[in-house]
């Protein structure tokens, strides 16, 4: 089987050869990635996105031993839309990402200064909203995977359109609307709405353009969980939040099927989330990231047993202890983990649990990659 | 009083909009500032507690710690420097590199509705920064909010500049965050951990009661 095959017959809840396997690299382990690869002679800054990621080249991706090209997004331009001199931006929905300084030489791009923090209902009418029309969101998109298509075998995993109910926190701070979500419903209402429809737009404008290359659409990040808990009670996510990610899955789901009818939708939401999954099985969800290993009941044996006929997960691999922390003998049970609850039957695509952070050394990655090449072969027997 | 166990309810159901009338309305009816903000404050030590017993999420945590400070405001002319005496000052800050704040917004309103007073100097603070506030106030405690693996490492430099100032004897350091567990806390010599808002409270009495 070739990396595409192996991910569609995973996707469709059919044994493969072996356990697909997948990673998202930001740009400090991305350059560490080089140097113990021996691919110094690739760019040292590869086109990167908001969250430090960075697009992984082909040649990196192939001699890695990975399944799966990822897409990030492009954005477009608003009158929001600026640079600073110290990398710093603001983003085309107005948000600011400042970019900050971490241990070791390292910088995340942060979220301050929410722009609705002030706004009422009226306001949302007369905000500056992004262009979902604007080309820059595709430009150069086609090629690039037409590209990847014609001259891999890798599956291709896209992102397009943002996130509805996550982007909300965003425009309006964390704090002030998980207030809203509780005693501001009108409001909450309104403005996840408002950002539906924009998102809406933007995945029927690019799709029409790139769908057919898509064989994963990852809708993202809808975060709903806390380490130890979901982010809201499940009354409050079914009343409020709920339908508005329906309407965007389910609109995502129909427009990705026109072009390509075996494409499947993934949606990445971090945290204890397991009261939720049901839900989002039901909004059209076919494939759940990141299944955060450390978050509470989110034991890999119990889901597979829940909703494993229902969903496909992609991730698990530990990020917050053992990646980072971690000895090659405690990466090594890691995978074997997460292989024996999740693979059998297909239904898994094996990374880690989520954007490899700069703390993680590439070898860390190497030798797990290197796991799932030995312990990820069906049929799967392992102790 | 009738009103008092109103308000007491509005502070549980997060109702921000609603407590200044109540904390208003009670005043009128003659109950003693003291006695209002007791009530407010027994209603927040049961979100804390609930919380800490996964029993209650964020946004009904926030609502009710909003309500609290809403109601604060009405009280606070009328209560005297005898009333508003705390059990302990606490210096709160998220580490340096680090920009959340939500869960250390969580523990400062938790802490006051415990009784201490907050003194809260914000995200990306740089360790010299906690050894200067908490000799400016007289802190019994400094909490470090850390939220990210890529932030961890700051925690060493927070209890080395305590030690370096000569002053780690007279204040406790307390650490919290996603990625953080007790075993971190213990490795890095720190006096306390807890893994959420409301045992952040619960511990934070602790300490100043020792």
């Amino acid at each position: 089987m070739n990396s595409r095959e192996r991910v569609h017959a995973a996707l469709n809840h059919k044994e493969p050869d072996r356990v697909p396997v997948d990673m998202v690299l930001t740009i400090d382990v991305y350059r560490d990635m080089k140097k113990v690869l021996n691919m110094e002679h690739l760019p040292d800054s590869p086109r990167m996105g908001r969250w430090t990621e960075v697009q992984m080249p082909i040649e990196m991706i192939e001699k890695l031993g990975i399944d799966m090209y990822y897409i990030s997004p492009r954005s477009g331009v608003s009158v929001h839309t600026k640079s600073f001199d110290d990398g710093s931006f603001t983003d085309e929905w107005g948000c600011y990402w400042k970019k900050t300084a971490i241990d070791g030489g390292h910088f995340y791009f942060e979220l301050v200064n929410p722009p609705l923090v002030n706004a009422t209902i009226e306001d949302l009418e007369t905000y500056d909203w992004p262009d979902p029309e604007d080309p820059k969101r595709y430009a150069g998109l086609k090629e690039e995977m037409k590209g990847v298509r014609e001259t891999t075998d890798l599956a291709i995993l896209a992102k397009f359109a943002g996130a509805v109910f996550e982007l909300a926190t965003y425009m309006r701070g964390h704090e002030l609307w998980y207030r809203d979500i509780i005693n501001n419903q009108e409001f909450a209402h309104a403005l996840m709405d408002k950002i539906c429809q924009i998102q809406k737009r933007t995945n029927e404008v690019i799709m029409a353009e790139v769908g057919e290359y898509v064989d994963i659409l990852r809708l993202s990040g809808e975060d709903l969980g806390m380490q130890d808990r979901p982010l809201m009670s499940p009354k409050t996510f079914r009343k409020v939040v709920k339908p508005h990610l329906k309407e965007h899955f389910e609109h995502a789901k129909k427009t990705l099927h026109q072009y390509n009818p075996e494409a499947k939708i993934m949606l990445h939401s971090c945290g204890a989330i397991k009261p939720f999954i049901g839900d989002l099985i039901e909004c059209g969800v076919d494939v759940l990231d990141p299944v955060q290993p450390a978050a509470t009941n989110m034991n890999r044996f119990e889901l597979k047993k829940e909703f494993g006929e229902d969903i496909v997960f992609h991730g698990n691999i530990d990020i917050q202890n053992i990646l980072p922390f971690g000895t090659k003998e405690e990466i090594t049970h890691e995978v074997r983990e997460a292989i024996k609850a999740l693979a059998p039957g297909g239904g898994f695509l094996l990374s880690p649990a989520h954007n490899v952070q700069g703390d993680v050394s590439a070898e860390n990655l190497v030798h797990m990659v290197k796991c799932v090449h030995e312990f990820g072969n069906y049929p799967i027997n392992l102790d | 009083m009738e009103i008092l166990k109103k308000i007491a309810d509005a502070l549980y159901d997060g109702d921000e909009y609603a407590m200044p009338g109540l904390v208003q309305e009670a005043v009128d009816a003659g109950c003693e500032a003291q006695e209002v903000l007791d009530a407010m404050m027994a209603g927040m030590a049961i979100v804390g507690e609930e919380f800490s017993r996964d029993e209650l999420y964020i946004p009904e945590v926030l609502c009710s710690c909003h309500a609290m400070m809403e109601g604060s405001k009405v009280l606070k002319p009328l209560l005297t420097d005898q009333d508003s005496k705390s059990l302990g000052t606490v210096i709160l800050g998220s580490v340096k590199g680090d920009m959340h704040d939500i869960g250390k917004n969580l523990v400062g309103m938790l802490l006051e509705g415990r009784g201490l007073k907050v003194i809260d100097i914000g995200i990306d603070v740089p360790e010299e920064k906690f050894v200067e506030s908490a000799i400016e106030h007289n802190a019994d405690i400094i909490a470090c909010s850390i939220l990210l693996t890529t932030t961890m490492p700051e925690t060493p430099k927070v209890v080395k500049a305590f030690v370096d100032a000569g002053i780690r004897d007279k204040v406790k350091i307390m650490i919290g965050g996603a990625p953080i567990t007790q075993d971190f806390c213990d490795r890095m010599g720190c006096d306390g951990f807890a893994k959420d808002a409301g045992g952040a409270a619960a511990l934070a009495v602790e300490l100043c009661q020792k």
